[in-house]
């Protein structure tokens, strides 16, 4: 497929979210819009979690069944023998034998097969198999990512080009990310947990027991993020490694901020990072580089400056910091 | 006349049936298609004609390709268009010298998988790929 045609039906395939959701007739790309998708989506399955326990496990679990998605997940040789044993013997599902070869190359996330003997109301009409070889870590936003696909997409037009692999920047792929982030953390769920620790800054400790509590499968940076987002304080989660200056000056090598995710009263109070940004030197987020060491400090925001002279506003924020091969993962809070 | 009645009954016989595997009763599917239970009661009965709209709102609903209510088959639409061969795999059915049916489970269940996640562009199978995947599932297609 060229560029054109990739161009083309990734056109048609936003304008058919649009009018499946009966929202509009075409994609305007604008914020407005997004967040009708998002509604819209949500609104689906809205009724699901009108009983259901506040966990994001549960939800997915749901959505699939009302959606005939059936999750397989690999982690190793066993793990694929019996996906072989159970779709490609005995259901004659040849697509299915792909994956053996195809999960050698370790690039792949995930595979989706709409089985070619299915009836039109078996539960695994669609099927999603997770690569869990490499690790866990996405293997829960995986799960809401296909959900989301199905919950935006017309069933007769999912993939209608049958395009084989589609790379993270397709547009598609983008919104879907975004309207999936919004089910994986459902507000109405998820809001339980973060009000076991609202009386405190975030921090690591306090995230990976949200995450314990709502969904253990999902990854602590994705959880984060969610936490972040609803967090009832200014609040922003970033990452730091080793890079140079945006321009490449070989001399500029230090530990820079990559902005992850930051609330509406974050962006209020004008506690924003900038990409690339240097973590000070002064800052625990430099101790949590040098040792290794998580930590979690009360500190003057001021101290955080760009090579052009500007620095954050004045304000007293709780930092935590851990490290994780080699990547420092920070939430900032007021 | 009679042919147009027929179809409006196999339609209205295949929204119940597919209604009732699903576990829902005609009000919840009304109230979710936002059409009258009165309606749907005599479109089921193929006593009323469907507009396509609503019919698609009932499709979506029962959470099925529109296609699967229109048709009485059961196969996906994809399954029944002229099927165009990538050459690759018309070399590798030549060199395997295999049947024309053959080919075509082959192709269709390599279909089958519809999106691969990655972060890599794949490329189209090679005809030596082909006859891997045929060398694969060689034993289960040619049952």
């Amino acid at each position: 497929m060229n560029k054109e045609q990739i161009y083309l039906e990734t056109a048609i395939r936003l304008d058919d979210i649009v009018k499946n959701l009966e929202i509009g007739k075409h994609w305007t790309n604008d914020e407005t819009q997004i967040q009708e998708i998002i509604s819209a989506c949500m609104e689906k399955i809205n009724y699901l979690t009108d009983d259901l326990l506040p966990n994001g496990e549960l939800l997915a679990n749901e959505i699939s069944k009302d959606y005939q998605v059936k999750f397989e997940e690999i982690r190793d040789n066993t793990d694929l023998d019996l996906l072989e044993k159970n779709y490609v013997k005995s259901k004659n599902e040849f697509g299915f034998a792909r994956i053996r070869k195809e999960i050698q190359t370790k690039s792949v996330d995930a595979w989706l097969f709409e089985r070619s003997n299915a009836e039109s109301n078996d539960f695994d009409r669609w099927v999603a198999v997770l690569n869990l070889t490499e690790t866990e870590d996405r293997a829960y936003w995986n799960k809401f990512h296909e959900l989301a696909h199905r919950l935006a997409e017309p069933p007769q037009k999912i993939l209608p080009f049958r395009r084989e692999s589609i790379t993270k920047t397709d547009p598609v792929e983008k919104l879907i990310d975004t309207i999936a982030g919004n089910l994986a953390f459902h507000p109405k769920l998820f809001s339980p947990h973060i009000k076991r620790i609202s009386n405190s800054a975030i921090t690591f400790d306090n995230v990976d027991l949200v995450r314990n509590s709502f969904a253990p499968s999902a990854s602590l940076l994705a959880t984060t993020n969610a936490v972040v987002k609803i967090y009832n304080r200014p609040a922003l989660a970033f990452k730091a490694a080793l890079n140079k200056k945006m321009n490449g000056d070989a001399n500029s090598l230090a530990l820079r901020v990559s902005p992850q995710a930051h609330n509406i009263l974050a962006r209020e109070a004008g506690l924003i990072l900038f990409r690339n940004m240097r973590v000070p030197l002064e800052s625990c987020v430099y101790q949590t580089f040098l040792t290794g060491q998580s930590c979690i400090a009360s500190e003057n925001t001021k101290i955080w400056t760009t090579s052009s002279g500007h620095s954050l506003p004045n304000y007293n924020v709780t930092i935590s910091a851990i490290k994780l091969n080699d990547i420092i993962y920070g939430v900032m809070t007021i | 006349m009679a042919e147009k009645n027929n179809l409006r009954t196999e339609l209205g016989a295949r929204i119940r049936n597919i209604r009732k595997n699903k576990g829902l009763t005609g009000r919840d599917l009304a109230e979710k298609s936002k059409i009258s239970p009165t309606y749907l009661s005599e479109v089921e009965r193929g006593l009323s004609n469907i507009s396509g709209e609503k019919l698609h709102r009932i499709a979506d609903i029962l959470r099925i390709p529109l296609q699967d209510l229109l048709s009485p088959s059961t196969q996906p639409e994809t399954n029944k268009n002229v099927i165009s061969f990538p050459l690759a795999l018309s070399e590798a059915a030549d060199e395997l010298l295999l049947k024309f049916s053959t080919t075509v489970r082959l192709f269709k269940g390599a279909n089958s998988l519809v999106a691969r996640r990655s972060a890599k562009q794949g490329q189209e199978w090679t005809k030596q790929e082909w006859i891997d995947f045929y060398r694969s599932v060689e034993s289960i297609l040619e049952d």
